[in-house]
């Protein structure tokens, strides 16, 4: 699995994080807080604006629903009230979609395809954790999500096959796709931010899954998002020692 | 980060003071240009670039599929640019909400490579009246650092040089088409006709007398700069934007508002800016060569060569 | 002078206004929603199938469905489309994988497809559709795509028919006819088949008009059973080519001005509207029943010892089918499951909005098994 992050890529935003999955590529840029439109201002907490921009095409009601997920995720993270009548923009900007690498990007074709936009929010969701911590925005705590999907067993006597982080044409072949987000608090999985799982499964493959994903976001978690920020602070604290 | 965008008097001064004196407070001469860096061409995907220019920095991606053409247009494919700002360029560009600038920008790229035709759409046509490519070309802004027209530009061109269409075949008497997987057949690229480079002169009124201007007074007093930073872009007093390519052909000129300017100048402007485009040109060429050539050697596609070189 | 600070108190409903989340766990203390429920009982629905002539009585209309809960009522009306199909996109590369996915009788998710649903919540005022429609409607598309339930196949037209014009030489009247190459192969047989949209394949694409009057609590649930029963009922017709169209369209050049015109044999598409030959929309699987879930924490007072120690509890409640201004500007961390009947799940959205009345792990248990029950007993 290829999990690459660059952060303070963009020097105009107060936080910003390129992240570079085996088959998506997103930026996300966070600014804030800053003083929000009139409408926008909330009394006791700070307010989210949160863009997806697609890779390919105009924003459409696809994007809208990354959004709302995105937005009902974070706003649990983040440590709203310490920002009261502030906003915090997140932008997240899709550079590469399995489906824009398929072909190698020469040829699309949107009616024929089956488009899986919950790969996006899982790499979304990474991606704005990174861009958080860059932000110095406050988190409540860690968090981590991971997509995994289940092939149903070409014969009988398989067993059904966990595929994390599947590749396209393994979400093609997907009896149902999952992506969980866990908060993470002391190297430990706590508590569920969020499930979205779509085909058709049962509670017993739910429960596999949730565990499965507990492990991953632990992995995850350990494996990178701790190496890169402590690489990012000892950088960013170059001159002190 | 803050959205106004204000430049105090005093900052304003020494700056125009600066500019009296022959320096700009980048070190550049005044019709140099910040080369762009940093420029990845995408080795998994046709048609995708992220490119630094400045602090500056865009990607680009180019994208295509079939599609039935205009009624009135049976032979020509479809081309479209999309540009849209966010505020993760700079906080100055609202979300959702096109600003004038925005607007600007977006006319001037899309009339120096759309209207200009330097994609020859009939290339572009399968089966007339019946099947078309439709070539989609995606500019995201990421940082904004002045100059977005030129930049944006450069990366549009780039992105269509770079990108390449799969292989079509057509079947049954023109009844059908067979679009190649691109590991069977070798992708072909777009066939573009001429290169347009845009190229952007912010003008400064130096003696702060603005009346002896409008009254056609010597304007020998006026400085402008090439393809200026975010700073200096706050303080012009007017602009103009002349595409060319490098058959020295003029594509567009637009000039909107701002202090008059010297007509002769126009033509200095135009003859200074050949050796620029001629150097842009030149980098893409470069650039697509390079990249074509380290395709190539990766790819081990010399295999598959048929024929002796002569 | 003193001034007396007397205790302001306001009647339920004003406190409902201004502090929905004090009066929802006012509410709650005492077991109770604001809307008399209990915590895990859910609004009845009806849904009046087959028993409304919206589409008997329109020539547009392929299927519909009514359904109505509480105040709220929600109209479905299903409409139809006609695309070629692009089968050039595969080629012969493609097409070897997929005869060995076939032979593994496997299906994968991009033989199926789903509708195109469009929201209309009634507000009494028109214009873009809002965040909530769009959102609604790309979970509705997205929901259906991915439980593989209308197959490519399903919405193939494989028997395209042909109207044949007959100048009948006494009355001087056209006459068209339609033939069907299932129903009437002898006429094809002596047909020549140089009519080249019959070679080309079509499918039927489909719209959903989803109407939402008086609405007062989270609709994708209804908005979905709607859907279901609107496909359901939904009758696709036969569709036929006339052949005798040949106009004229203008075509502009790009370097001139001028416009030349090219002759252009159109063949149109027609929709056959006799309804003798509707065939029903075979549906690959079961649609199932959507419910919508909420979780909050709430303070449970014992009121017996109450002169020695007031001992509060917290209790995360798990509330099902959220209704009402307060339950949905106060509860952040909900569920939404689809079940079938065959306790299968077809989806399940869970977003914890609010880290204080976390879904746990048993709460979503629990809420799955009320999900169960309830695809069960409809």
């Amino acid at each position: 699995m290829t999990f690459k992050v660059r952060t303070s890529v963009l020097d105009n935003s107060d936080g910003s994080a390129e992240l570079t999955t085996s088959d998506v590529k997103l930026i996300v840029s966070i600014t804030g807080p800053i003083e929000p439109k009139p409408r926008q201002e909330l009394p006791n907490v700070a307010s989210l604006e949160i863009v997806v921009r697609p890779a390919v095409g105009l924003s459409t009601t696809r994007e809208k629903v990354l959004e709302d997920k995105l937005r009902g995720m974070l706003q649990a993270v983040i440590v709203r009230h310490l920002y009261p009548r502030q906003l915090i923009q997140i932008i997240v900007q899709i550079q590469a979609t399995p489906l824009s690498k398929h072909q190698g990007g020469a040829y699309s074709n949107h009616r024929d395809e089956v488009e899986y936009s919950n790969v996006e929010l899982n790499a979304a969701i990474n991606g704005c954790y990174f861009a958080l911590v860059d932000a110095g925005i406050a988190l409540y705590s860690s968090f981590a999500s991971t997509c995994i999907s289940i092939t149903k067993p070409h014969e009988i006597n398989d067993n059904q096959e966990y595929i994390i982080q599947p590749t396209l044409d393994q979400l093609n072949n997907s009896s149902s796709h999952h992506i969980i987000c866990f908060s993470i608090e002391d190297k430990k999985a706590t508590k569920l931010l969020l499930i979205d799982s779509l085909g058709e499964f049962t509670e017993e493959e739910l429960f596999t899954v949730i565990s499965k994903g507990v492990e991953q976001t632990e992995l995850l978690h350990e494996n990178y998002q701790r190496k890169y920020i402590s690489d990012k602070i000892h950088n960013d604290y170059i001159w002190k020692s | 980060m803050s959205r106004s965008v204000d430049v105090s008097t005093n900052e304003r001064a020494y700056f125009i003071e600066g500019l009296k004196a022959g320096i700009r407070l980048n070190g550049r001469r005044f019709d140099e240009i910040r080369y762009p860096h940093n420029i990845h061409l995408s080795k998994e995907e046709y048609g995708y670039v992220e490119l630094e220019w400045g602090k500056n920095k865009i990607s680009v991606r180019v994208s295509s599929y079939i599609r039935k053409p205009f009624e009135d247009r049976p032979f020509e494919g479809i081309f479209n640019i999309n540009c849209e700002i966010n505020s993760m360029a700079s906080a100055k560009f609202e979300n959702g909400k096109n600003s004038d600038e925005e607007v600007l920008i977006s006319r001037i790229i899309e009339k120096s490579i759309r209207r200009s035709n330097s994609l020859d759409l009939e290339s572009l046509c399968i089966i007339a009246g019946e099947k078309v490519w439709n070539i989609t070309v995606d500019l995201n802004f990421l940082n904004y650092d002045g100059n977005f027209i030129d930049i944006g530009c450069f990366g549009v061109m780039l992105a269509l040089q770079h990108f390449k269409k799969p292989d079509i075949s057509i079947i049954n008497g023109g009844e059908d088409i067979i679009v190649h997987d691109i590991n069977e057949r070798e992708p072909q690229p777009l066939s573009i006709l001429h290169v347009p480079v845009c190229l952007t002169y912010c003008f400064y009124n130096i003696t702060n007398q603005q009346e002896v201007n409008i009254k056609g007074e010597s304007t020998s007093d006026d400085i402008y700069l090439l393809d200026c930073d975010y700073k200096e872009d706050l303080l012009k007093s007017g602009s103009i934007i002349i595409t060319l390519n490098k058959n020295r052909e003029i594509i567009q000129l637009s000039k909107n508002g701002g202090i008059p300017i010297d007509a002769s100048l126009l033509v200095d402007l135009a003859l200074g800016s050949i050796k620029v485009v001629d150097e842009l040109t030149d980098l893409m060429k470069k650039l697509i060569k390079d990249h074509e050539q380290q395709r190539f050697d990766e790819l081990n596609l010399k295999l598959l060569q048929v024929g002796a070189d002569r | 002078m003193t001034t007396e600070l007397k205790q302001v108190s306001f009647p339920p409903e004003v406190l409902a206004r201004i502090v929905p989340e004090v009066s929802l766990q006012r509410h709650l203390s005492i077991g109770l929603r604001p809307n008399l429920r209990n915590f895990l009982e859910f609004k009845p629905i009806e849904i009046a199938s087959h028993a409304n002539n919206i589409t008997t009585t329109n020539d547009n209309v392929f299927g519909s469905s009514i359904v109505k809960s509480g105040n709220s009522t929600i109209v479905t009306t299903v409409t139809l489309g006609v695309v070629e199909n692009t089968n050039s996109s595969t080629s012969t590369f493609n097409n070897n994988n997929n005869n060995n996915n076939n032979n593994n009788n496997n299906l994968t998710n991009d033989q199926f497809t789903s509708i195109y649903p469009v929201i209309d919540i009634q507000r009494g005022r028109s214009g873009a559709p809002s965040d909530e429609e769009m959102i609604l409607s790309q979970n509705l598309y997205e929901t259906i795509l991915h439980s593989r339930l209308i197959s490519k196949a399903a919405l193939k037209i494989n028997h395209c028919g042909l109207a044949i014009k007959e100048t009948d030489i006494n009355s001087d009247k056209d006459n068209i006819q339609i033939f069907y190459p299932d129903i009437h192969p002898q006429v094809f047989v002596n047909l020549p088949s140089s009519s080249s949209t019959l070679k080309k394949s079509y499918s039927f694409v489909i719209f959903c008009h989803v109407k939402v009057f008086s609405k007062i609590s989270t609709i994708f649930d209804l908005c979905y059973s709607s859907i279901i029963d609107a496909l359901h009922d939904l009758k696709l017709p036969r569709v036929y080519i006339t052949d005798f169209s040949s106009t004229k369209i203008s075509v502009k050049s790009r370097n001139s001005n001028t416009r030349g015109l090219v002759g252009v044999s159109k063949s149109s598409l027609n929709i056959d509207l006799n309804n003798e030959l509707y065939y029903p929309l075979e549906l690959s699987s079961e649609g199932g029943i959507s419910c919508n879930f909420g979780a909050i924490k709430t303070v449970k007072n014992k009121q017996e010892d109450e002169d020695i120690t007031m001992e509060n509890e917290e209790v995360v409640e798990l509330l099902a089918d959220l209704e009402g201004e307060a339950e949905e500007s106060t509860i952040l961390s909900r569920i939404s499951i689809i079940v079938d009947g065959n306790e299968k799940i077809k989806r399940l959205s869970l977003i914890n909005g609010d880290i204080n009345s976390e879904i746990s792990l048993d709460i979503l248990q629990r809420a799955i098994d009320v999900a169960k029950l309830r695809s069960r007993n409809d």
